[in-house]
């Protein structure tokens, strides 16, 4: 349980960073908040000898404007996110997400790019930003590249981040009026919990303030990955907003849900609850979205 | 605290042995100025500063680090072990196996049938096959990986049925039957063929980890004069003392064992000093340096003792006014690898007896007939954990109780009334409940704070959607003070110096309880000074009288009564001296607030220093010692009759949920714990222990288990193994009420266990009050409320 020796670099630039991650190769490891990595390494599981913070390097820490987009910045903690006035709308869906994250301590230093790179199929914020329609901004030694986070995520613990690539924000569309979104955690305790299902949900509305223009449903611990459901989405497109459309779209998730059974559930109930969660997560995003 | 308890202690009836010994406690009749005080706690700005130290903070400079390598089977054959590799590693002081052993290869808080380092068989994954002493931590860990052991795996057993079975491996040479108890009162067919209704129920619960916050430590430090010194934190100094000396092959007299303060306890802390004492000792030994032992949280988790896991499979009958008639259980107790502090020790003692003993509930059923195994398996051990065998069965026998009621159309609250305990009531094993039985008053108090019969109607669906709904649980307890052995002795010894400050030897640890605190209030009330002016030497087997163990919630009282013992004797003194300075008869004197006064003429008084000081000058007796032994306790090896524990501590407890039918969440919105102590001697520590207990025993309800798969634990850290947060917790009113125990310090009783005992099955209760959903397999997790309430073809539709 002890933590092997490593040493520390603080570049002050992302091609600095590079750099220095193209040096060490696999030897080197990013770390942000530490939540997931240090935890890791002190259970052996990992043993990288240069860990890189990017504390110095300007620019990670904040929502910035990409036009028609928000960016991100992956060291946001789940606190700053939770708090964050600027997600509004459907993007309060990671918002939602990141405030039921462990307990205040994890949260105030668990980032959202920890949470999106280690890429745990329940991961509180990753659920979140697959229905915000998300992208993955990377930098590495080829360049920048952009990638829709459901292309990210490839199996527990794995991306599609290569080595020596850094995630330098995340993506969303801005906020659009009429939008919302819910959020829903199943757990044995009320913090400090790893969901056995969570589902977010957004919902954006035609100026009719009936008809769902758009929605998306995901769902964590119920896949590998944590995962959109198609089959919801195409239930409510068009619709009309409201309890039957919901049911439907419920119906559709769990069908798409590809749960197991392990220790913590079966997969029966886990299918049971991803239909139940759906519906109160789109409910929740209704009235959202209706400003309520 | 009630007028109304008074009155019924005047009726009790005493045996002729209690009257004696409640003669040698009465206290002259003054009211108590220092014992009923909710002063703080005194370890609380040690801890709240972050100064207190717990076993890890000890500096290891110059200690060896001792490591233990584990069995990865179940039950398996050691055929050969390779220590080579590991001795050649720099760094490496000493690799031991069983064969160099120096005495006895075995250690175990009631028989010593766990090996010290395991030599031909392993019993469970987790079994220490080696041990290591290194100079780093790290060291010790690569020496771990570069021992070779060859196993040879044996078929093991993970239902403690199966270990009944005549062709069952057998684990133990001696069988798996480890023991075998019977309690038989009246005769149950008759009680059954009276019966309007009958139920059968089988109800299950898994093994529990404490997990206190203080991983176990243990330091052996050898002594220059060959004396070996173990200090680290525990609950029972004297039995670690009792098994470090023959595994090491020397005399009690040649090891000393000194707690330090502990990081939660719980009963766990009982055995693993044990363990760890035992190997960290053989290792200093056989380095001749001191080492240290320090588990990570998921070695406590695979390694130490755990709460049994029981099936108990009851059938109850009860007539149709709620009269119960006969009671028939059948427990299987699944003792793990190892005895531990499962068997008994007669009379009464051990967990396995007093389970099989409260099992049919602070009821008065005229026929009981029940029937407990305590079996082997090849699972991590049980032994001892709050409540010490009562918490299983109250989660069968207060579940049993609403199922009645509700097969009788009567509330719970009417069915726990028209058969619980009161003064006079024989127990299952045909004890006269002859003093303090507050047990009623509980009920009463509770169903009074917690307005039980306008939140009963109210229950029902909190929305318009019917996706939530509300209800109520209750369940009642009892619980003994003291351990039911022959032997169950509590020495105290107090100095005073002519200052007039007083030295309290005691061998009760403190582990969170507020002993360190409790001990010293009922000092300085004996002697009429504050507590503040009584400094307690901290439990050090070379320097504190035998006290027994830390557990059974028998401090406050069994040490209560030596420390009242031994403080009269220096009062003697000091009475005798005063009388002679104010030239007033012994008889007219009293103590209080640092004076000694004449009661006739309280003006007439002198500073207690002053008297301490001349009697020093006189040559008076300044050293009083006390012991005290509870009335000799009896039970029938046979037929499980007799008073196999003195006296009693009662509760009822009352809870609202709100269970999510949809998803089989539960939520905990107000709670109410009545208890019967006897006499609060620190009101706010017992709040303090009403508050820890009832969280406890929600974790045992809604989300606490051992996960084991062919007897390996599947979530050995505290991320696996959920334990309630703050936020789980509810609201908890405590309510408190005095029924004076004849032989008890001030009148009390224990308290330590109780509180979590009755939580659980309230709980439970509550969810299937709410839900229709009864969990009858621990935890109550949403998963399988969610189940129970389909099978019970949904929840109530009102
Ligand atoms: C007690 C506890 C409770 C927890 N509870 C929850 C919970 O309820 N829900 C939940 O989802 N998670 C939970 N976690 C997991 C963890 O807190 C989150 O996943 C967190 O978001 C990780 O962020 P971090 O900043 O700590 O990441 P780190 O541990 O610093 O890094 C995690 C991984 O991401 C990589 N990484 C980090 N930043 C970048 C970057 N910019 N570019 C490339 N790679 C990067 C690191 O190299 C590492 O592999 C919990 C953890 C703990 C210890």
């Amino acid at each position: 349980m002890l933590l092997p020796r490593f040493s520390y670099h603080q570049p002050a630039s992302v091609a600095e960073a590079l750099e220095v991650l193209g040096q060490h190769g696999d030897q080197a490891a990013i770390i942000a908040g530490g939540t997931d990595l240090l935890v890791n390494m002190k259970h052996g599981k990992l043993a990288p000898r240069h860990l890189v913070g990017l504390e110095g390097i300007d620019g990670l820490e904040e929502i910035g404007a990409d036009n028609g987009s928000l960016v991100v910045g992956p060291r946001l903690t789940a606190s700053a996110l939770a708090a964050s006035g600027e997600l509004s709308g459907a993007a309060q869906a990671l918002a939602l997400g990141a405030a039921s994250l462990g307990s205040p301590q994890v949260r105030n230093r668990a980032t959202v790019g920890g949470n999106v790179c280690t890429a745990r199929p329940a991961a509180d914020m990753c659920v979140p930003l697959l229905v915000l329609g998300a992208k993955a901004l990377l930098a590495g030694p080829d360049g920048p590249r952009e990638l829709p986070l459901d292309e990210f995520f490839l199996g527990p613990g794995q991306t599609a981040k290569k080595p020596g690539e850094l995630l330098t924000g995340l993506s969303l569309p801005r906020p659009a009026e009429g939008s919302g979104a819910g959020y829903e955690k199943l757990g044995l305790r009320k913090a400090l919990e790893i969901a056995l299902v969570n589902v977010a949900a957004a919902i954006w509305l035609e100026p009719d303030g009936k008809t769902i223009k758009q929605a998306k449903v995901a769902l964590g611990a119920v896949a590998p990955v944590p995962m959109l459901s198609p089959g919801a989405e195409a239930a409510l497109t068009g619709q009309t907003a409201g309890e039957e459309a919901f049911a439907q779209a419920a119906e559709a998730a769990a069908t798409d849900a590809k749960p197991i059974s392990d220790h913590r559930g079966s997969a029966q109930y886990r299918r049971e609850v991803v239909q139940v969660l759906t519906r109160r997560a789109l409910g929740q995003a209704w009235q959202a979205a209706l400003g309520q | 605290m009630q007028d109304k308890t008074q009155e019924k202690t005047k009726t009790q009836v005493l045996t002729r042995e209690e009257n004696e010994l409640a003669r040698r406690l009465r206290t002259a009749d003054k009211p108590l100025t220092v014992a009923g005080t909710s002063i703080g706690r005194r370890d609380d700005p040690l801890k709240v500063t972050g100064k207190l130290k717990y076993g890890a903070d000890y500096s290891a400079e110059g200690f060896l680090f001792g490591k233990i390598l584990r069995s990865p089977h179940a039950h398996a054959l050691i055929k050969s072990i390779n220590v080579k590799k590991a001795q050649e590693l720099e760094g490496v002081a000493a690799v031991l196996t069983a064969e160099d052993l120096p005495g006895r290869n075995g250690f175990g808080a009631i028989i010593p049938d766990q090996p010290v380092i395991c030599g031909d068989k392993v019993r469970f994954v987790g079994d220490g096959v080696a041990l290591v002493a290194a100079e780093t931590e790290t060291i010790a860990h690569q020496a771990l990986k570069l021992i070779e052991v060859e196993y040879e795996p044996l078929p093991g057993i993970f239902d403690p049925r199966d270990a009944m079975a005549e062709d069952a491996p057998k684990i133990h040479e001696g069988g798996n039957i480890l023991s075998d108890d019977k309690m038989v009162k009246g005769d149950v067919d008759a009680g059954f063929a009276e019966a309007d209704v009958i139920l059968e129920r089988t109800y299950q619960v898994p093994f529990l980890e404490h997990a206190y916050l203080e991983p176990d430590t243990t330091m052996a430090i050898p002594q220059p004069d060959g004396v070996m010194l173990i200090e680290g934190p525990m609950q029972a100094p004297f039995t670690t003392r009792r098994n470090v000396a023959p595994v090491l092959g020397v005399p009690i007299n040649q090891v000393r064992v000194r707690q330090i303060h502990m990081g939660g306890g719980f009963g766990g802390k009982e055995d693993s000093p044990i363990d760890l004492s035992c190997r960290a000792a053989v290792l200093a030994q056989a380095t001749g340096r001191p080492v240290k032992i320090t588990l990570e949280r998921e070695e406590v988790t695979i390694q130490t003792a755990k709460r049994h896991p029981m099936i108990m499979e009851l059938k109850v009958g009860v007539k149709k006014d709620g009269t119960l008639t006969a009671f028939q259980g059948v427990i299987y107790d699944e003792q793990g690898a190892y005895a531990s502090l499962g068997p008994k020790i007669p009379p009464a003692g051990g967990s396995h007896v007093h389970a099989m003993v409260m099992m049919p509930g602070p009821y008065e059923i005229p026929n009981v007939k029940v029937d407990a195994y305590l079996l082997y398996t090849n699972h991590p051990y049980g032994g001892a954990m709050r409540g010490f065998g009562a918490p299983q069965v109250h989660i069968a026998h207060e579940q049993m109780m609403d199922e009645l009621a509700a097969e009788l159309g009567i509330t719970a609250v009417d069915i726990r009334e028209k058969n619980a305990f009161r003064l006079g009531s024989q127990t299952a094993t045909g004890q006269v409940l002859s003093q303090s039985v507050g047990l009623r008053e509980t009920l009463e108090s509770c169903a009074d704070r917690f307005k039980w019969d306008e939140r009963l109607a109210a229950t029902g669906w909190v929305d318009q959607a019917h996706t939530k709904r509300r209800g109520v649980g209750v369940a009642m307890g009892w619980y003994r003070t003291s351990i039911g052995t022959n032997g169950d002795g509590c020495g105290a010894a107090v100095h005073l110096h002519e200052d007039g400050s007083v030295l309290l030897y005691s061998g009760i640890t403190e582990m969170g309880q507020g002993a360190f605190t409790v001990l010293p209030q009922i000092c300085a009330e004996e002697l009429g000074i504050m507590p503040e002016d009584v400094r307690l030497v901290k439990p050090d087997t070379d320097l504190v009288p035998e006290s027994g163990p830390t557990v059974g919630s028998r401090s406050t009282t069994l040490m209560g009564n030596a420390i009242i013992l031994a403080a009269r004797q220096v009062k003697e003194s000091l009475m005798d001296t005063a009388s002679m300075m104010l030239m007033v008869p012994t008889e007219r004197l009293d103590a209080k607030g640092r004076k000694i006064y004449d009661r006739e003429n309280p003006d007439k008084s002198l500073d207690f220093a002053a008297v301490a000081a001349r009697a020093m000058a006189a040559g008076k007796r300044m050293i009083g010692q006390g012991w005290w032994t509870p009335p000799v306790p009896s039970l029938d090896g046979h037929t499980g009759q007799g008073s196999p524990y003195h006296v009693y501590t009662y509760s009822t407890h009352m809870v609202q949920v709100v269970v999510d039918v949809e998803t089989g969440e539960v939520e905990l919105e107000d709670y109410v714990a009545a208890f019967d102590v006897g006499k609060a001697i620190n009101p706010k520590a017992l709040e303090g222990q009403i508050e820890g207990g009832v969280a406890m025993g929600l974790g045992y309800a809604l989300m606490e288990e051992v996960v084991l798969v062919e007897g390996v634990t599947q979530n050995p850290s505290l991320q696996g193994y959920l334990v309630p947060t703050m936020l789980d917790v509810p609201d908890i009113q405590p309510v408190i009420l005095e029924v004076t125990n004849e032989l008890g310090p001030y009148g009390a009783k224990g308290i330590g266990e109780m509180p979590n005992i009755p939580a659980t099955p309230a709980i439970i209760n509550a969810i299937a009050q709410a839900s229709n959903g009864r969990v009858r397999r621990l935890p109550a997790d949403p998963e399988r409320i969610f189940w129970a309430i389909k099978e019970a073809g949904g929840p109530p539709q009102d």
